[in-house]
């Protein structure tokens, strides 16, 4: 049994949007389906008026530069949240390690480590911050 | 520049590439979204949206789809989103969607374009959708149910649904016209 008229209306709506091709079934009908040729007319019609809405607004440069500044701030917000947990989770092991030891009777040991780090620390502090700046993106190049 | 470069800068973390990338493509998810939403805040909100989310997964994109068509799907879900949580997206009238057109137009393609605004308004956004999608922006049934996250036979059926309305409309005596 051959396709129905509303069969070919369908197909005739794929053909108007390149999703089917015009095919040898599809113009025999058309040749002899009155109805369906008037109706394939006006499909084209209603297509091409239905182009008024096709309206193209303006880039908004400011637009996406604020998207920019408020994806800074949300990265930002994540960052010192995550930096935070890395924080805390340090010392705490930091701080169990000092008490087992403390306890162990290694507390001289502790006292020189203590005394060390104090010393050192000023110079490397310069380091930390050029690292920091730089995983920020100010560092100026 | 290729658009093509300006990905792979982007995903290495090049801002301003980026920036380039996104003004591009940025009357594509615009007009996209006055379509979908017939409210020109509604898509100015979701632009921004968009936009920022882009910003923020740029690393996930995968260009095996065009960059417009990532936008498009971020839009699409967020616009989905936001009808869920507001109300009052669902149709508010908007005068400034007129103003988006050449003044030269004649009044005649004016009321021509309200009138499709009317019969677009009628249709439940899932329908309206594929309809744009494809009558606007031209992208297969594939594409389109890739990006609405729905079968292909779906995205036909849809279509066809609008397409006959809307036809139907234009020759007037329809059931829409009367009820306007
Ligand atoms: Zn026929």
């Amino acid at each position: 049994m051959g396709k129905s008229c509303e069969n070919y209306k369908d197909i005739l709506i794929d053909i108007i949007y390149e999703e089917k091709d015009f095919n040898k079934d599809i113009k025999d009908h058309l040749k002899h389906c009155d109805n369906c040729m008037k109706y394939y007319k006006e499909l084209k019609d209603t297509k091409n008026r239905l182009n008024n809405l096709n309206t193209e607004p303006p880039i908004e440069y400011r637009k996406i530069s604020k998207a920019f500044i408020k994806a800074d701030e949300i990265k930002k917000k994540k960052s010192n949240i995550k930096s935070l947990f890395v924080f805390m989770l340090l010392s705490t092991i930091f701080l169990t390690m000092v008490v087992t030891l403390a306890v162990n009777g290694f507390s001289k040991e502790i006292i020189y480590f203590q005394i060390s780090t104090y010393v050192i620390f000023p110079f490397i502090l310069p380091f930390m911050i050029k690292k920091r700046a730089k995983k920020e993106g100010y560092d100026a190049k | 520049m290729n658009e093509e470069i300006l990905i792979k800068l982007s995903k290495r973390g090049d801002k301003k590439a980026l920036e380039k990338l996104l003004q591009m493509n940025y009357s594509i998810v615009k007009g996209y979204l006055i379509k979908m939403t017939l409210n020109e805040e509604v898509a100015d909100d979701i632009t921004q949206e968009t936009m920022l989310k882009a910003i923020l997964n740029i690393k996930k994109y995968k260009p095996k789809a065009k960059f417009s068509t990532w936008l498009i799907t971020i839009a699409t879900n967020t616009y989905k989103d936001q009808l869920r949580k507001d109300k009052r997206l669902v149709y508010k009238e908007d005068k400034d969607l007129v103003d988006d057109i050449d003044v030269e137009k004649s009044i005649l393609i004016k009321s021509e374009f309200e009138e499709i605004k009317e019969i677009l308004k009628e249709f439940s956004y899932e329908k309206r959708m594929p309809f744009i999608l494809k009558h606007y922006y031209d992208y297969s049934y594939k594409e389109i149910a890739e990006i609405m996250n729905c079968p292909v036979g779906t995205v036909r059926s849809r279509l066809h649904y609008c397409i006959k309305k809307i036809k139907k409309h234009m020759e007037g005596g329809s059931d829409i016209g009367k009820k306007l």
